[in-house]
């Protein structure tokens, strides 16, 4: 069995246009032969304001032991980023994807955020005036590039991700990724 | 160090499978090395003039509840005017039918009653405790006076069946002793002294048994044997239990299952996944991430992978990403994606892997649903791994009436204005005498895993049992994850209609059974 640790912090979230706070729902997606041994592959930051320039510092922790038998399916992060008003409405705002990279050290990747449009013009003007906003579904289509072509979004801000990789024994096993 | 050693008496508990008929108790014995193991002068002058300074280690065995006398016990018991209650008795028949011979290291058995067992030292229940400490805290004075008795006697319903056990414990005690005793010559009694080497207390309701001291190491950690004041009389001992060869045959078979068992699953789960034997298995992950400075907005990008024969594919080569809106950022118009794509190359063992080309068209779409192409970008993929990110610059081609291309595209739009791709990638081969116009930027990341069969490792054998199972049940969840979805949207879609979808229904069933035939229409 190989190994793979990931460790790191989700930083923040910059650019996005919305002036309340702002929280991210993240979920680790992997192929049918990984195996969380330890560590929570799903969570939530703390909801945070916008500050001055335009970004929401998290600073969430990520600390997450994978076993695997296999390279395929190897790990992406997920990422929903929604806002909380001042009235306790919360919608989503943006949805992310990036696949983690294989090579060990540290990484700083950014993610960047998108969201389905309002498909109609009142829909729009209650997005304008209420609030709210379309969601997917089938959360399935952030991470796989299929049947995305029908959608209509829009782009949002990005999300800054900073992550350590640690593999272990994949050598072992013929793996080559550096 | 001899402090150590004189503190080192620690305490055994052993929780035990079956009764102690066949346990065996080894008390092995020998003089401290120090002054006192020298020879006496008198042997000295007597014998050889060899200094003898042997250790001989006593070994003594006795069973539980062995009884085993000691030089005045024998002197006691052989006279029966000695013999009072049964038990001495007993033991005036046994030294006369046996002919027992007298021994430094003794025991005390259970009958004997000669030493304290543990149940003096049993603690009270937690209740009464309670109720103890509560009258410490004087906060039974109100209560008392108020319904004036004491409601001590009701809490024995309390009690739960652990604390009954408690009441009930039973405890069979040995204790094996040193006689260091002093006798005359006709071995009678002058000045009695014995020390304690080990105590065994067996508690028959739970069945454990106390050990004190615990199993120690006559090399290691010998014990020494000393008066209750603490005053050394030159002798170490230690203590070994044996409890009966069967017990540990049957923990040695449990280990071996245990073992094999392990070994089973280890080897299902040891079963990295390798590529088939000569070849080197490529695993790509692409992300188109943003798109940057393009003239239109409402963009998606069109994708094509080209790859070299020699290479094995099953994965989906072209494909598009979702249309996106801009956002202003620094006064740069950016589009995100986000996009991946994975693909799974094999190749042969002994060949150069090739790149692999990577075509990608910038499409925007207007509210009218004219597509118009923003630019063409080219990317040669070399099959090397590790993670790389590009920023991929476009253009398109531009026609020579620049008024006629201009209003064409702004009228008509219009998209797919490179018929082969590969134009693009060797522009020298193809007749390419059109000027190009530079437009946006794309920025991609990929990442690159390669994997090859190494020595030592075969690729494993398709496992009938578990991965058909486990592909099954994959199916099963898959098939079960979908059905719960499409009812919670179905409870979803249906919550918020409420009496009015139930009116409508109605109306629904009046409409379909006018057919006539029994047989209802679906849209």
């Amino acid at each position: 069995m190989a190994e793979l640790h990931i460790l790191g912090q989700i930083r923040f979230a910059s650019e996005f246009q919305e002036t309340s706070s702002l929280f991210c729902r993240y979920s680790f997606q992997s192929g049918p032969n990984w195996t969380v041994v330890s560590g929570w592959p799903e969570g939530q930051t703390v909801s945070g304001k916008v500050d001055n320039d335009k970004s929401v510092v998290w600073a969430h922790p990520l600390d997450i032991h994978y076993v695997t038998k296999g390279v395929q399916g190897w790990p992406k992060i997920i990422f929903q980023v929604s806002c909380l008003d001042s009235i306790g409405r919360s919608w989503i705002v943006g949805y992310g994807c990036c696949s983690l990279p294989a090579v060990p050290g540290p990484h700083i990747i950014n993610v960047n955020c998108w969201v389905p449009t309002p498909t109609t013009l009142t829909d729009r003007i209650r997005q304008y005036f209420l609030g709210g906003s379309h969601q997917l579904i089938q959360s399935d289509v952030v991470n796989l590039g299929l049947n995305r072509f029908k959608l209509k979004t829009k782009s949002k801000g990005s999300i800054q991700l900073q992550v350590t990789l640690l593999l272990r024994n994949f050598s072992q096993f013929g793996v080559e990724y550096k | 160090m001899n402090d150590f050693n004189r503190c080192n008496k620690v305490t055994g508990v052993y929780w035990l499978k079956k009764d102690l008929s066949d346990l065996k108790i080894k008390v092995k014995l020998k003089s401290q090395d120090g002054v006192i193991s020298l020879p006496k002068f008198e042997d000295y002058t007597k014998g050889s003039n060899n200094l003898k300074l042997d250790n001989v280690v006593e070994e003594h065995i006795f069973k539980w509840q062995e009884k085993q006398f000691s030089c005045w016990e024998i002197q006691r018991y052989t006279d029966t005017h000695n013999c009072i209650t049964e038990t001495d008795l007993n033991y005036h028949e046994l030294i006369e039918n046996q002919d027992s011979t007298p021994s430094k290291v003794f025991t005390y058995i259970h009958d004997d009653y000669y030493l304290p067992l543990p149940l003096e030292s049993k603690k009270k229940n937690g209740v009464l405790n309670l109720d103890t400490y509560l009258d410490k805290l004087s906060l039974n004075d109100g209560i008392g006076k108020v319904f004036g008795g004491d409601t001590l006697s009701t809490t024995h319903l309390f009690k739960s069946e652990e604390n009954l056990n408690v009441d009930t414990e039973e405890w069979v005690a040995m204790h094996v002793v040193y006689d260091n005793s002093d006798y005359n010559e006709d071995s009678q009694l002058i000045y009695k002294q014995e020390a304690t080497l080990l105590s065994l207390y067996h508690n028959t309701t739970l069945n454990y048994l106390i050990i004190m001291p615990d199993v120690n190491s006559l090399d290691m950690n010998p014990y020494s044997v000393e008066t209750a004041a603490g005053v050394p009389w030159g002798y170490q001992y230690a203590v070994e239990l044996e409890f009966g060869d069967q017990c540990g045959e049957e923990l040695s078979m449990l280990l071996k299952k245990v073992h094999k068992r392990w070994e089973r699953k280890q080897k299902h789960l040891l079963n990295f996944i390798m590529p088939p034997p000569g070849t080197r298995q490529f695993y790509i992950t692409l992300e188109i991430l943003t798109a940057k400075a393009f003239d239109m907005d409402n963009l998606y990008i069109k994708f094509d992978i080209k790859i070299p024969e020699e290479i094995q594919c099953s994965d989906t080569l072209h494909g598009r990403t979702h249309t996106s809106e801009a956002v202003k950022i620094e006064g740069t118009e950016e589009w995100s994606f986000g996009h991946v794509i994975e693909l799974n190359l094999g190749i042969s063992n002994g060949m150069e892997p090739p790149s692999i080309k990577l075509f990608m068209e910038a499409i925007s779409s207007d509210w009218w649903g004219r597509h118009r192409t923003e630019g063409y970008c080219y990317l040669r993929l070399p099959l090397e791994p590790g993670c790389f990110t590009k920023t991929l610059s476009c253009s398109r081609p531009e026609e020579v009436n620049m008024v006629d291309a201009e209003s064409r595209r702004f009228f008509l739009g219009g998209c797919h204005l490179i018929k082969d791709l590969e134009v693009l990638a060797e522009p020298q081969l193809q007749e390419a005498n059109y000027t190009y116009t530079s437009t946006g930027s794309i920025k991609v990341r990929w990442n690159i895993i390669s994997q090859t069969q190494v020595g030592g490792f075969i690729a494993p054998a398709p496992q009938p049992g578990t991965s058909t199972a486990s592909v099954l049940l994959l199916g099963a969840e898959a098939a079960l994850k979908k059905y719960r979805k499409a009812r919670a949207r179905l409870a979803a879609a249906t919550k918020g209609l409420g009496d009015v979808k139930s009116n409508e229904s109605e109306a629904d069933v009046v409409i379909r059974g006018d057919d006539g035939n029994g047989i209802e229409k679906e849209d």
